[in-house]
């Protein structure tokens, strides 16, 4: 399990859109991602609007965490990160 | 002839016909009378089709992203398991979907950057909803007919089958900044939005859409609309001088090509966008030099940073706040912060003498006298002799009168001045009449400040929306400013505006125009003035 710290970078904060990648990345690879602002109470990108509802914000520190080999999540941890404006 | 006022967005008219669009499908939540399985096999293709039309659409149209988002939203996981909890609780397919949608957005009908997007979802469960029913949801705009649609509001999914027959678009809801305006801006389509009396109108009717008249003429013709005014220069000179608005070297470039007199407001905010840390001084006068050297000839007032958690840096550690206009921004940052300020004016400083042009400084949401003491103090102690202040909070227009020997100018910012002084937020999409810049409050307030300051010794010049309508920038030298600062794309429409008239007719079409009791009013009768003059 691999878990990372992402910054939000876009001035809306976490929109629709960043929200349905990360969900379909999952998807498409067949792994769980968590994420949220707190370790203790991470939530599965499963769905979009459950993830626009949290209103993670411009600037806003997350943690990933995504049960797959090292390579893979790290790649995928790349990919949110491009999503989210980094 | 009946005249429904509205916002009107673009300035060409146009001559069309009435075509509502009336929302066809409104069905009333029902109970399934088969079982789950079944309802589950309606529901599904027709999520599927939505998903589908909106991916094509992502395709297709230029802004293409939103219907990217929404494919994805409406194919929600979530969303579809509590529908299913409500299939299994007894409603039929569509109507499971439209209820759970409604539950599922309610989470994001606190924020207004969301609201938006849980409408937008909810049409689309409507959408959804009709498929299950095998009903064809979707505008069917009639081709070769020039028609005016007329809604309460227009989806995306609408909006993108605008086709070549849609002369002009009106709708009840939604300001300058809705889809549905920023859409119609984009591909040159005259609007008025916000016509509250939008139901006077009648299928079939012909009308003339006139959006520079914000409004709409039942029984209108071409001749009656509102023609944007030109100005013809009968002087040599303007009668007071025309600077530019630049946040970058591109527009201090055209400020130049476009003849200003200096620079009335340079942006600094755009040398620390997307910096992850604070930009060093050497970065910082890097920038500043950039736009010094393209800058017009005459005066260049730079602001210091105007930042706040409504545009947070990472490097100033603002928090979020409930109300960001109203909040930690612009010079109040140096209370927490100090050292920033030190060395965004050291940098403009050393980048005055790189350059050999001279900068004068001014700090952004100055309320007390206190700030702008404190302010002056810095400014000078770095060695600026020309020190300013905004004049943005209501509170700093009635404590000018202990400013004498202070700051030697002051400039107007009237978009947020116009924000605090009818506390109303300047992005909300239905305040925008309260936000006109020929309100009458306005410019009496705008009077008092020439008058307190220039009591003082104080120069007065304005730097804000309303220095870039040439009409209003001759009430504004009437009524004794100084200097306007418009942004580079009107600085030759305001110049010439300013080679029309001698001080004495800017006063009288001033005087005019600040003796109404509306904006409509005061701008009507600023043209009659100009005319008579």
């Amino acid at each position: 399990m691999i878990e990372r710290t992402i910054k939000v970078a876009d001035p809306i904060g976490m929109h629709a859109r960043p929200a349905g990648q990360i969900v379909k990345l999952a998807k498409e690879n067949g792994v769980s991602i968590l994420m949220g602002r707190d370790p203790e109470n991470l939530i599965e990108a499963k769905s979009p609007i459950l993830l626009l509802g949290k209103k993670f914000k411009n600037g806003e520190d997350l943690i990933f965490r995504i049960d797959a080999e090292e390579s893979q999540a790290n790649k995928l941890l790349d990919e949110i990160g491009e999503y989210l404006g980094n | 002839m009946i005249e429904l006022k509205g916002i009107g967005i673009g300035d060409t008219a146009a001559e069309a016909v009435v075509f509502k669009v009336t929302a066809s499908f409104n069905p009333e939540p029902k109970n399934h009378s088969g079982s789950v399985q079944e309802e589950l096999e309606k529901l599904t293709p027709a999520i599927n089709k939505v998903t589908a039309e909106m991916n094509e659409l992502a395709g297709s149209e230029h802004d293409g992203e939103i219907f990217e988002a929404l494919a994805m939203l409406v194919s929600d996981e979530a969303l579809l398991e509590m529908a299913i909890e409500k299939i299994k609780d007894g409603l039929d397919a569509g109507s499971a979907f439209h209820a759970a949608t409604v539950e599922l957005t309610e989470i994001l009908r606190e924020d207004p950057d969301f609201s938006e997007r849980a409408n937008d979802v909810l049409d689309l469960a409507t959408r959804v909803w009709a498929h299950t029913e095998g009903i064809e949801l979707g505008l069917e705009i009639p081709e070769g007919e020039a028609l005016v649609l007329v809604a309460d509001d227009f989806a995306p999914a609408d909006t993108a089958k605008f086709n070549s027959s849609v002369k002009g678009v009106i709708t009840r809801n939604g300001g300058p900044t809705s889809h549905v305006a920023i859409l119609c801006r984009s591909k040159g389509i005259p609007a008025v939005v916000g016509v509250a009396e939008i139901d006077k109108l009648d299928q079939g009717q012909k009308i003339l859409i006139d959006p520079a008249g914000d409004r709409v003429l039942i029984d209108g013709v071409i001749s009656d609309a509102t023609v944007s005014m030109s100005f013809a220069p009968e002087h040599e000179k303007t009668l007071i001088p025309v600077l530019g608005n630049v946040g970058n070297q591109t527009d201090a470039e055209k400020a130049t090509s476009a003849g200003g007199h200096g620079v009335g407001l340079f942006r600094t905010e755009f040398a620390f966008l997307n910096q992850e840390q604070r930009p060093s001084i050497d970065q910082q006068l890097n920038d500043y030099l950039n736009v010094l050297n393209a800058a017009p000839k005459g005066q260049f007032i730079a602001r210091t940073l105007d930042a706040g958690s409504d545009k947070p840096l990472p490097f100033l550690g603002i928090e979020d706040e409930e109300n960001p206009a109203l909040g930690v921004r612009g010079f109040r940052i140096n209370d927490t912060d100090p050292e920033f300020m030190d060395d965004q004016l050291n940098a403009l400083k050393l980048a005055e003498e790189k350059s050999g042009k001279a900068v004068s400084v001014m700090a952004p949401m100055i309320a007390r006298v206190s700030e702008a003491k404190k302010f002056a103090e810095l400014a000078r102690d770095h060695g600026f002799k020309n020190v300013g202040i905004m004049v943005e909070t209501p509170s700093i227009i009635f404590q000018l009168k202990h400013l004498k020997g202070v700051i030697d100018f002051v400039s107007i910012g009237t978009n947020d001045l116009s924000q605090y002084l009818f506390a109303a937020d300047r992005l909300h999409p239905k305040l925008g009449t309260l936000l006109d810049v020929w309100q009458p409050a306005l410019l009496e307030a705008i009077k008092t400040t020439v008058d307190e300051a220039h009591a003082q010794g104080i120069k007065v010049g304005v730097c804000g929306e309303a220095g870039s309508d040439p009409m209003l920038a001759i009430v504004l030298a009437g009524l004794g400013v100084d200097t306007v600062s418009a942004s580079p794309s009107q600085v030759e429409a305001v110049s010439n505006a300013l080679k029309t008239v001698d001080a004495g007719q800017a006063k009288a079409i001033a005087l005019a125009a600040a003796s109404q009791n509306r904006a409509t009013f005061a701008r009507e009768a600023a043209k009659k003035a100009f005319a008579e003059r």
